[in-house]
């Protein structure tokens, strides 16, 4: 029964669209075996919970710091007293020692404007359903649908399977976003129950590719291929990285990978690198792993749009 | 991407002088007045009033621009602000403020306001010194103190509790002027000024010497009408004269003989039905200065695209107009109402917007029920889009056969000029005014919209939106919800009403919370509409609309003025704006007390009545686990279903002598904000002064479900009964409908929420100035959702850096 198979996500998006065609909503799970350096969603990372602190909604510790109470391995103390916002008075903010804490949470339990709380949430396929039902005459309108996103929604393949086949039982479309760092054989069994593939190819050479992603790539092309070749349709994204992976090497390699596969593709989407992650790093008390690499240059974008185009390949840039 | 026609020197150089307005008070007309009046001063006021407008028509300077592609002008200067003291003696704002040594001497010899105030106002010494001369005189005997004799029961409650405006605004029982609707442009285009007067004349004649029972008001009806049609005669004819004089004295050939012409098709309308799109355009314009010269204010200008229509059809067939001179009139028209705007204080225009309610429709069906967008529907979008205009508020009639090239333009035009324009639904409107106001189907389908955002029948309704005296009809809901579970004591003020409903920290479930709520509602929308019933005997007599009654459809055909109930139509109405935070008061007391008892009644009554002090844990925990309305979820949308059930129930139990309907209406210019600085704190987790909901958009930041999930609570209960108007807005970033495919995802998303039932909805695409305000105030745009290259994040969460790049970046996309 679809109703007891439980994932773990850290999000649901609605209108949602950037990520596949007309409007949707995202589902994304949590957890991946993949740590690329410039992952710009750090709590799609870990397969267990999270505690996160956000310092907007921090009320301070003037009201008798219940998260200090509720921690028993002293792992909270507090900071010396900062201007609000607005200036008009301090605020004495929390700090968490992360090697003292043991995701317990229940700092997060205590606290009562959600400033400390636990990424991770369980949910039922069917609860998941209702959240996405909503919005189904959005997506017929519009061409619209789900998209299973994450971490890695293959990782969690049993809750993933199912809330696809449920979404295709209810006539909407799915795009299931993936590293295609997982077994074929769960591809295999899932391909009949998805539209469309979001498909990262982050690096065509697999030494590096261990390096940047921390996987080599070879299951990740292999993947592509055999979905290709038993009728998946792609959306290949390729997010552009400077130094890391932007060689020109690099990129005639992965402009010559999608050229094999071009009978299978909708789209491929060139990503411009951007920071926009960098406060979810800190919110978790994790160090942002690169501090020193800038956006590329707009230019540079637009000469490897025309030079995807050249090839015949329906790229763009997103 | 929509290709934009080019703007015409002319029109660049008028919308130049406009965005660079310098206000300037005029006492031409308030001398006019004053002296007509004092040689009338026993005259019944139904013949008085057409008798002062026609002696205004008579003595006034007219001008014509050198740039005027129409003519037509309010005042002695270009902008000018003409105050006519037979409507409102007192409360001459800028008088007021010279006196208080708030405006300055400048060194041309004109007092000027601060340069502080987002627009320039200045008043020549001679001027000010008039309007100081004649305050004496006026002080009791304008229009708006013909209620100050005699209090009606419940008046003075209403102002003591703060329920109304009454008490802050303008301290007269009656306010603004009865005429709050939607004239018949078309009439006075199609049938002319003689014609009209023909008619009361031959009923006149027919009836010498033989005037017996009712038909006494038919005399004077018919009597008053011969004036008014003489009164719009002269001010069209005197515009004519003025591109005569103009003409005269102009080098050059080609500009002479187009003031000649303009003057000679002016002379034409000024008895006769207009020959082409020209003539149909001016008579549509020149009657509606003929409005406001007569005092008239917040009168919309209708279905513009459809009463100019014919003339525009025939005139482009036959080679007599191009399209980029049609462009230029359909320009001019837009810029002639914006420059209408007679300026108002720094105060007036943050509580109303600097607007002159001039609303426009375009779109929509026809009265077979045919989609009848046109070129000229296009045309009003683009003067619009390319001037920058945001005023003349717009609306786009959608229904399913809009065609697709209206919505691209409509999308493109929002990203320009933020919220418009406003999208009304066809396929809801037009049953609702059939069902609540009992329209016939072809005059439901040609309804326009008023105002900020009421829904009338142009030329056929007197609707008197938002009651008969605006803003006095809005009842501040927040206040009286705090008194309903304060035992009736509004605890912003401390006073005490009549009436008793227990205090929260007695009730032992939501439906004495409900029950307490109930009665207060009724309560105080009967208190209000009963006073507002007294108004409306006063306008009667007091008030009466002869300019406006010769164009709507009953009231020349009845010898009987609008204000009588001479229309096709009557009803009236009010509205509520911001019932989400009530709905989201009852959802909190609910789920914190009842359902998941955690808290009591006691404690969270007084954590309110202490605004939070010392209980900003409960407000947290309020604001992170209750649910709110907005965001798709049924636990709180009953609420919202709940309240406006109420609403609209004890909105069936008025009437008047006028209209048997008092319509509901969710909207509100900026009600919100300033019913919010006298509201006390409420249970939903709102501080003292905060505001309360916009309209019936969500409670401020509490819709964290994106647009899809503020539709899904919206059409979970009936737009149809809030015919009066209902506006829900929308913030949308500039990523998320940009290129094509983002303007088709827009379409596609209001489509659907319009099959599912929604009235209305306006897009707010974000600027870099909305993103600097949300930097300094996260609270307030806790919902506003901006789109990063990959994924969306609320923009209030980024880093401080984050936010800055996107400023850049977004001023870098403009």
């Amino acid at each position: 029964m679809a109703e007891e198979i439980y994932g773990n996500i850290y999000d649901i998006q609605k209108f949602s669209v950037h990520d596949g065609p007309g409007i949707r909503t995202d589902v994304f799970t949590k957890g991946c075996p993949l740590r690329c350096l410039w992952c710009h969603s750090p709590e799609s990372q870990e397969f267990g919970p999270d505690l996160a602190w956000m310092e907007l909604r921090c009320i301070g510790a003037g009201y008798g710091g219940m998260c200090v109470k509720a921690c028993d391995q002293g792992a909270i103390s507090l900071r010396e007293p900062v201007p609000t916002i607005d200036g008009t008075s301090t605020i004495i903010l929390p700090e968490v020692d992360r090697s003292k804490c043991t995701n317990c949470l229940k700092c997060a339990e205590a606290c009562p404007s959600k400033a400390l709380y636990n990424t991770l949430r369980r949910i039922s396929v069917e609860e998941c359903m209702e959240a996405i039902r909503m919005d189904k005459k959005y997506y017929d309108k519009s061409g619209g649908g789900v998209t299973i996103s994450g971490g890695e929604p293959m990782s969690q393949f049993e809750f993933t399977l199912a809330l696809a086949k449920q979404c295709k039982a209810e006539g909407i479309h799915v795009a299931l976003d993936t590293t295609g760092f997982a077994p074929w054989e769960h591809y295999k069994e899932i391909l009949p129950y998805v539209d469309l593939f979001l498909y990262d190819l982050k690096h065509m050479d697999s030494a590096r590719s261990k390096v940047l992603v921390g996987v080599p790539n070879e299951l990740i092309l292999d993947n592509a291929r055999k979905l290709a070749a038993a009728g998946a349709r792609f959306q290949f994204r390729f997010p552009i990285i400077p130094k890391l992976n932007d060689s020109e090497e690099n990129i005639k390699a992965t402009a010559a990978f999608c050229k094999e596969l071009v009978d299978a593709i909708d789209v491929v989407q060139l990503l411009p690198y951007h920071k926009m992650g960098q406060t979810k790093y800190d919110r978790l008390g994790l160090k942002y792993r690169l501090p020193n690499v800038e956006a590329p240059p707009a230019e540079f974008m637009q000469e490897q749009l025309e030079y995807f185009k050249s090839l015949g390949l329906p790229a763009q840039i997103s | 991407m929509y290709q934009f026609r080019p703007i015409s020197p002319r029109i660049q150089e008028m919308r130049s002088r406009i965005r660079n307005r310098r206000v300037q008070l005029d006492s031409e007309r308030a001398r006019i007045i004053t002296e007509e009046f004092k040689k009338h001063v026993t005259l019944v006021p139904t013949i008085r009033r057409p008798t002062i407008t026609k002696a205004v028509a008579e003595q006034m300077t007219m001008r014509v621009e050198d740039f005027d592609v129409l003519a037509g002008n309010l005042g002695r200067f270009f902008s000018s602000s003409c105050p006519n003291p037979a409507m409102r003696g007192d409360n001459l704002w800028i008088i007021q403020a010279i006196e208080k040594g708030e405006w300055y001497m400048g060194e041309d010899g004109l007092w000027h306001n601060p340069d502080t105030d987002d627009y320039r106002i200045m008043a020549a010494p001679e001027d000010v010194e008039y309007m100081q001369s004649i305050a004496e005189f006026w002080k009791d005997k304008s229009f708006n103190t013909c209620g100050d004799g005699w209090a009606p029961e419940g008046l003075d409650e209403l102002c003591r509790m703060g329920a109304t405006k009454h008490n802050v605004f303008l301290k007269h029982l009656v306010g603004c002027r009865p005429g709050h609707l939607i004239p018949g442009h078309e009439k006075i285009i199609n049938v002319g000024y003689g014609a009209i007067r023909k008619q009361a004349q031959d009923w006149l004649d027919e009836h010498r010497g033989n005037i017996m029972g009712d038909d006494v008001k038919k005399y004077l009806f018919y009597s008053s009408a011969v004036i008014a049609c003489d009164a719009c005669s002269t001010y069209v004819r005197r515009t004519g004269d003025a591109c005569f004089d103009k003409a005269k004295t102009e080098k050059d050939p080609k500009r002479k003989a187009e003031l000649e012409k303009m003057g000679e098709s002016l002379h034409w309308i000024s008895e006769n039905p207009a020959r082409n799109f020209f003539e149909a355009v001016e008579a549509a314009l020149l009657y509606q200065f003929c409005i406001l010269i007569d005092g008239g204010g917040a009168i919309s200008m209708g279905r513009f695209d459809q009463y100019t229509y014919k003339y525009f059809k025939q005139d482009i067939e036959s080679g007599a107009l191009t399209m980029d001179e049609a462009q230029e009139i359909v320009d001019a028209f837009f810029l002639k109402l914006n420059n209408t705007w007679a300026g108002a204080s720094q105060y007036m225009v943050h509580m109303i917007g600097a607007n002159t309610y001039e609303h426009t429709t375009i779109g929509g069906v026809d009265k077979q029920g045919n989609d009848s967008t046109n070129e000229l529907s296009f045309m009003v979008l683009e003067s619009i889009a390319r001037l920058k205009l945001h005023d003349p508020t717009i609306s786009l009639r959608i229904n399913k056969n809009t065609p697709k090239e209206i919505w691209e333009l409509a999308i493109e035009t929002t990203k320009i000029v933020g919220g418009l324009p406003l999208f009304q639904n066809d396929e809801v409107i037009v049953p609702a005014l059939m069902q609540e106001v009992g329209f016939s189907l072809e005059d439901a389908r040609d309804y326009a919209i008023m105002g900020c955002q009421e829904i009338v029948g142009p030329g056929t309704d007197y609707s008197a939106a938002n009651g008969c005296t605006p803003p006095y009809s809005s009842l501040n809901y927040g206040s009286v919800f705090m008194m309903a579970i304060n035992d009736g004591k509004n605890p912003f003020n401390n006073e005490q009403c009549s009436l008793h409903t227990g205090f929260l920290y007695d009730m032992q479930s939501i439906e004495e919370v409900r029950e307490a709520m109930r009665k207060m509602v009724y309560y105080f929308i009967k208190l209000q509409v009963s006073v507002d019933n007294y108004t409306e005997y006063l306008h009667m007599y007091h008030g009466t609309e002869n300019i406006l009654s010769l164009s709507m459809a009953g009231c020349m055909e009845q010898g009987m003025d609008a204000t009588w109930g001479g229309c096709r139509y009557n009803s009236y109405g009010g509205t509520a704006t911001g019932l989400a935070t009530i709905a989201d008061c009852m959802t909190t007391i609910k789920y914190m007390c009842f359902d998941k008892k955690l808290c009591t009644t006691r404690e969270l009554y007084d954590a309110v009545m202490a605004n939070w002090q010392g209980y900003e844990p409960l407000r947290q925990r309020i604001l992170a686990e209750v649910p709110h309305y907005g965001n798709g979820n049924p636990y709180a949308d009953m609420e919202m279903q709940w309240i406006l059930d109420v609403y609209y129930n004890a909105c069936q139990e008025c009437y008047s002598m006028r209209s048997k309907v008092y319509k509901c209406g969710l909207y509100g210019a900026s009600d919100h904000v300033t019913q919010g600085y006298t509201t006390w704190a409420t249970p939903d987790g709102r501080f003292t002064g905060d505001p309360i909901a916009d309209a019936s958009s969500p409670a401020q930041g509490r819709d964290l479900n994106g647009p899809t999930g503020v539709f899904t609570s919206s059409v979970s209960w009936d737009h149809k009964r809030f015919i009066d108007g209902l506006a829900v807005n929308l913030k949308i970033h500039p990523n998320a409908i940009a290129g094509a495919e983002g303007i088709e995802k827009l379409r596609d998303m209001t489509m659907t929420y319009f099959e599912e039932g929604g009235m209305e909805c306006q897009y707010n695409v974000v600027s870099a100035d909305v993103l600097r305000a949300a930097q300094k105030e996260p609270e307030e745009y806790k919902d506003l959702i901006v789109r990063i290259a990959g994924y969306s994040a609320y923009f209030v969460e980024l880093s401080t850096d984050c936010q800055n790049d996107l400023i850049r970046r977004h001023d870098h996309s403009l």
